[in-house]
């Protein structure tokens, strides 16, 4: 077997995961060529570091549980935030509206005084009618 | 209590039960989360997350799998968000934890003095992992780890994964091979 051959394959020779024949010319080969019984060792080092378990902790529970009443909290807060603000999303709709009632109810009754009290134009307008009226007959 | 049992008293919103629960699992979900964030903090901080995710979200289960299986992916998933969402963070983090063991400064700094050498190597070791491990895909990374550091088979990895059997073994394959060949070039390189 060539080096790069042997290389490509000593991650599956360290978990063991090769044909019995290919395990033992890997092996055979490693006992000659230092080269790849160097990289064979760096790979193996390298490959079988495992992290530190991590043990049960202590405070564990106690820790989740502020944590949870914390996020709890703020959702609360996010929610009395929301209210908050619907109340013066709706403060601010009701103002709108009423300025818009308002206005077209300032319309309307200027109308209404317009059609009920005829201003000097149209009093005049109702002079001429009646001084043409008059001339024709 | 069996799994059925906490989980329905858990729906019910019974802390003693959810206090079992963690207790049985903490170990667990604290290793899983080390495993692929490489720093105790980082992975007590996103364990906790993982069982604020399955106090909330505990009625969604259904028991189509094993309760351990959801935990798995539920704690797979917080930490790839959590290295997603904090890449530049863990970067740093892991810059200075290659010149500085900032967890175990005290156990480092005596295993040092009582065996330089030997202790020069596994640091360079766990340097040179992380590295490989971080060339790898999201895929390739987490079926790795699954496989080389929870010491899950092929078919409770495809469970977690929602992915099929054969498919976990070729991640597998080409992770191992990613990886073979990024410690190999390091090597010849340095």
């Amino acid at each position: 077997m060539k080096c790069e051959t042997i290389q490509n394959n000593l991650i599956f020779y360290i978990d063991k995961e090769l044909d019995n024949q290919v395990m033992l010319d890997i092996e055979t080969h490693l006992k000659n060529c230092d080269e790849c019984l160097a990289i064979y060792k760096k790979l193996n080092n390298v490959y079988g570091y495992k992290t530190e378990k991590l043990d049960v902790q202590e405070f564990y529970f106690s820790d989740l549980k502020k944590r949870m009443d914390k996020e709890k909290n703020h959702m609360f807060l996010e929610s009395k935030n929301n209210v908050f603000l619907v109340k013066k999303l709706l403060v601010a709709a009701v103002l709108v509206i009423g300025l818009f009632i308002g206005v077209l109810m300032g319309n309307y009754y200027n109308n209404v005084e317009i059609s009920q009290n005829p201003t000097e134009i149209e009093n005049e307008v109702f002079d001429n009618d009646s001084y043409e009226t008059a001339f024709l007959e | 209590m069996t799994d059925k049992e906490l989980i329905r008293q858990i729906n019910n919103k019974n802390e003693s039960a959810f206090k079992i629960l963690v207790d049985k699992y903490q170990e667990l979900v604290l290793n899983v989360c080390n495993n692929f964030l490489h720093n105790k903090e980082d992975a007590y901080d996103v364990s906790q997350e993982v069982f604020i995710e399955i106090y909330k979200s505990s009625h969604k289960f259904k028991f189509k799998s094993k309760l351990s299986t959801w935990i798995y992916r539920i704690s797979v998933n917080k930490s790839l968000n959590y290295i997603r969402n904090n890449k530049k963070r863990s970067i740093l983090k892991s810059i200075e934890s290659v010149f500085f063991d900032v967890d175990t400064e005290q156990s480092v700094y005596s295993k040092i003095v009582s065996e330089p050498s030997k202790n020069l190597e596994y640091n360079e070791s766990k340097d040179i992992l992380r590295k490989a491990l971080n060339t790898l895909a999201k895929n390739q990374k987490t079926v790795f780890i699954l496989n080389k550091y929870e010491d899950l088979s092929y078919s409770e990895i495809s469970e977690i994964l929602n992915i099929s059997v054969s498919n976990v073994g070729v991640l597998l394959i080409r992770a191992k091979k990613k990886l073979q060949k990024y410690v190999i070039d390091y090597y010849k390189n340095n």
